[in-house]
């Protein structure tokens, strides 16, 4: 049996390969371009279009221009519905809106609302205020000049309460992001980060709370089979131990200085290179958790919170996050990070919290939304309901998050999350630190090998720049 | 039994439909009238968008209120140098070349195990199945699957005592091989069932008669399934090459949990969106991420050119 073929006519075969090939980069543009909204703002909206800034609202004259017309404030907030936070944000909108007529049309955005953001900035709808973490916040919006100044809203007497804004949120909180002295964001919930553990686990063991960097290795060790545990897979979490030991040995600023040497020599300053051998020690204790390279969020925390395993770093969110199914009768403590000998002791502050962006149609009414929040009992929410801490240190807070309050009571000096490098250098973060450190926190790098692989890839950073 | 192998003379070929290659006929007017709003639809959320990337791609822009400076070359020039970079175009071509390998010889070899079974129908279905789950939803399944404490594969070994085969199945060294076996099982039963439509298409008189002949296994697979599905495995090629290019969701979800995965996991278009839009720290480097995208189109343009031209053969009519 023979079968026979016809070669392709030539005419046909190039136009079908062309047809062909449009299809196929139409499919590709698409995957490109639209799939999961990956590149939406790229291709939404051609520099020609967005370059020219959006007009500067009049801060305090805008309201009285249409007095008859009800607002209406576009929010953008970070919480899923159903979450703790959000639960209590809907209560607050919903008693602003029936107190001050003024509608709030709110867009439960998830934590990559700065995506919504954008594309809505990008087609000209209004945005009228947008609430974050303050890192990623500030990143996108403040530092490139997108939002205005809430220095006013400081003088804003709160509604229902005898105290202006200004008296109820601490100047030191407001002075880290702020620009030319005026804040551009302002807080309704203070997080730091620490080490957390089961207070009655640890007594069970007998194991006095480590203070120092040495005492914790010492009690990790002691705790026995997967002491200290860690979602691998969640690159930032990993990140705390280096950045936590750079601070503790360098002060505030040193991971910010290395990060941003030229030269990349600045990692081979004494501090940092302490603050390495101290991770690696950690690492060569066989106090992690088996397999925590490879563990994916949240099963460790999970376990953790169930009693496989003692201690964990992570942000002081953890209780609010583990307590649904914490074994029962978890006593939730929070270490500060342990100090080292002759270093530093600060106290990270991270803040999530309100901007608003220029292009605000409704900026005064954004503003009277933030102060009717602050409200002591409206803002106690975010304690009683969400369990976190408050910028307001009258607002107490539940019993799980004491010590991650008692951080900020004494008022010490504070830093930013990750000393500000993902925040201002979040590529170099991205693709310079992380990998790296991931490597080191994995023991795949010794100390040496990571100090002069990070030298170099922050050179190299630099000087393509 | 055999009706017609297709030859039909140049003169026998069925006259032409299309109008503009009758002699002395031009395209009617009409016809403009007609094509104008799928090509305007076409210019505008196709062509558009993908001239305004490639500009983009020559400017470094961190999108709204940011004005975009043209930098030429810049963010192609620093995308070469760059180490990551170069690495996640590595994982896309591995992807691309070793697991486009093992998805099509997995899937020829369920379409020839299936091929005479009766219940072929339901097999497919079941094989297919990856492909109307969502992918993040796998993702989270596989991160379920391959735990390493509690994971039900090492689970599973250490059940039937093989213990010492247990795994970090997530750890930096293994991450890339366990994204590649979960895409390779996803999309095996894609291409499955792609080719089987092809196989079932074949006459079975064709496999009668070859087998009368005395052909093996292998012979009727080269001699008869493979040119009579050609068309079809072409057309696969060409599907598995853009797949496997822009492939996100599944490695995005698996490597990161409310974070951007690690760049030790990521290929080109993960790459492109945590440089450009990121998730918690968005870097905004939409310059360089158009790069990246323009860098995609031109990979996937040049290598369907490459496969059809491989590829080309005559159409074999029965």
């Amino acid at each position: 049996m023979r079968f026979v073929t016809i070669k392709g006519i030539r005419g046909i075969g190039s136009l079908r390969q062309i047809l062909t090939v449009l299809v196929v980069l139409a499919m590709v543009s698409a995957a490109c371009g639209g799939d999961d909204s990956s590149a939406s703002p790229t291709t939404e909206a051609p520099p020609q279009t967005t370059a020219a800034p959006p007009s500067e609202p009049e801060e305090t004259e805008t309201t009285e221009a249409a007095p008859a017309e009800p607002q209406t404030v576009r929010y953008f907030s970070m919480w899923n519905e159903g979450e703790p936070q959000q639960v209590v944000l809907q209560g607050i909108i919903d008693d602003f809106e029936s107190e001050t007529g003024i509608e709030v049309d709110v867009l439960w955005g998830g934590r990559e609302i700065l995506t919504s953001v954008r594309a809505a900035l990008s087609a000209g709808d209004p945005v009228d205020l947008v609430d974050l973490d303050a890192e990623p916040l500030v990143g996108a919006l403040v530092n490139t000049g997108e939002t205005v100044s809430l220095a006013g809203v400081l003088d804003m007497q709160i509604p229902g309460e005898n105290n202006t804004v200004g008296d109820v949120i601490p100047a030191a909180f407001l002075d880290v992001y702020a620009i030319d002295g005026e804040p551009h964001l302002i807080p309704y919930e203070v997080i730091s980060s620490g080490i957390h553990y089961d207070g009655s686990r640890l007594a069970s063991l007998g194991i006095d709370p480590p203070e120092t960097w040495d005492e914790f290795i010492a009690a990790s060790v002691a705790a026995g089979e997967n002491a200290v545990q860690a979602d691998g897979l969640i690159n930032f979490y990993n990140a705390y131990w280096l950045y936590w030991l750079m601070v503790r040995h360098g002060g505030p600023g040193v991971f910010y200085e290395a990060a941003s040497d030229p030269t990349g020599e600045a990692w081979r300053s004494e501090a940092i290179v302490n603050a390495v051998n101290d991770l690696v020690k950690l690492v060569e204790s066989g106090a992690m958790a088996e397999g925590y390279d490879g563990s994916n969020y949240p099963l460790a925390q999970q376990e953790w919170a169930v009693g496989n395993g003692t201690f964990m770093v992570n942000g002081t969110w953890l209780a609010s996050e583990t307590s649904s199914y914490a074994a029962e009768g978890f006593d939730y403590r929070l270490l500060s990070f342990p100090t080292v000998p002759g270093g530093f002791d600060s106290a990270e502050l991270y803040q999530i919290g309100w901007v608003v962006p220029r292009a605000a149609q409704t900026p005064d009414a954004a503003m009277d939304f933030i102060a009717y929040s602050l409200n002591r009992e409206r803002l106690a929410g975010i304690a009683d309901v969400a369990k976190n801490i408050t910028p307001r240190s009258d607002i107490g807070v539940p019993p799980e998050i004491q010590d991650a309050a008692d951080i900020f009571a004494s008022e010490p000096p504070v830093h930013r999350i990750y000393d500000g490098v993902q925040g201002d250098f979040p590529e170099y973060w991205e693709t310079v630190f992380l990998p790296l450190d991931d490597q080191l926190f994995f023991g795949q790098i010794g100390a040496q090998e990571f100090i002069d692989k990070i030298t170099s890839a922050t050179a190299d950073y630099w000087a393509s720049r | 039994m055999v009706k017609s192998v297709g030859v039909l003379p140049g003169s026998m070929r069925r006259p032409r439909t299309s109008l503009h290659r009758q002699p002395g006929r031009s395209v009617p007017r009409q016809a403009g009238i007609f094509l104008a709003p799928a090509l305007i639809i076409y210019l505008l959320i196709i062509v558009a968008p993908t001239v305004a990337t490639i500009w983009i791609s020559l400017t470094e822009w961190k999108g709204i209120g940011d004005e975009a400076t043209f930098v030429g070359i810049d963010n192609y020039r620093r995308l070469w140098q760059d180490e990551t970079f170069r690495a996640s175009f590595n994982r896309t071509l591995t992807i691309l070349v070793v697991g486009g390998v093992i998805v099509f010889a997995c899937a020829f070899v369920f379409t020839m195990l299936l091929r005479e079974l009766r219940s072929r129908k339901f097999v497919r279905a079941v094989i297919f199945f990856p492909n109307i789950v969502p992918p993040v939803a796998l993702a989270i399944a596989w991160g379920v699957l391959l735990a390493p404490r509690s994971g039900l594969l090492n689970g599973f070994l250490e059940a039937i005592g093989l213990s010492s085969l247990t795994q970090t199945w997530l750890s930096p060294d293994l991450f890339f091989g366990s994204i590649m076996a979960g895409l390779i099982w996803i999309y095996t039963g894609f291409f499955a069932t792609i080719l089987m439509a092809g196989v079932d298409r074949v006459p079975n008189y064709f496999y009668e008669a070859a087998g009368l002949e005395g052909a093996s296994s292998r012979q009727l697979f080269t001699r008869v399934t493979i040119p009579l599905t050609w068309d079809v495995l072409s057309v696969s090629a060409v599907l598995w090459v853009i797949v496997a290019i822009k492939t996100f969701e599944f490695i995005y979800a698996l490597g990161g949990s409310g974070t951007d995965p690690s760049a030790a996991s990521w290929t080109l278009p993960v790459h492109m969106y945590v440089i450009a839009l990121g998730n918690r720290s968005p870097i905004l480097a939409l310059g360089q991420g158009s790069a990246i995208a323009v860098i995609m189109v031109i990979m996937v343009g040049l290598l369907v050119v490459l496969l059809r031209r491989l590829m080309r053969r005559g159409v074999v009519e029965f």
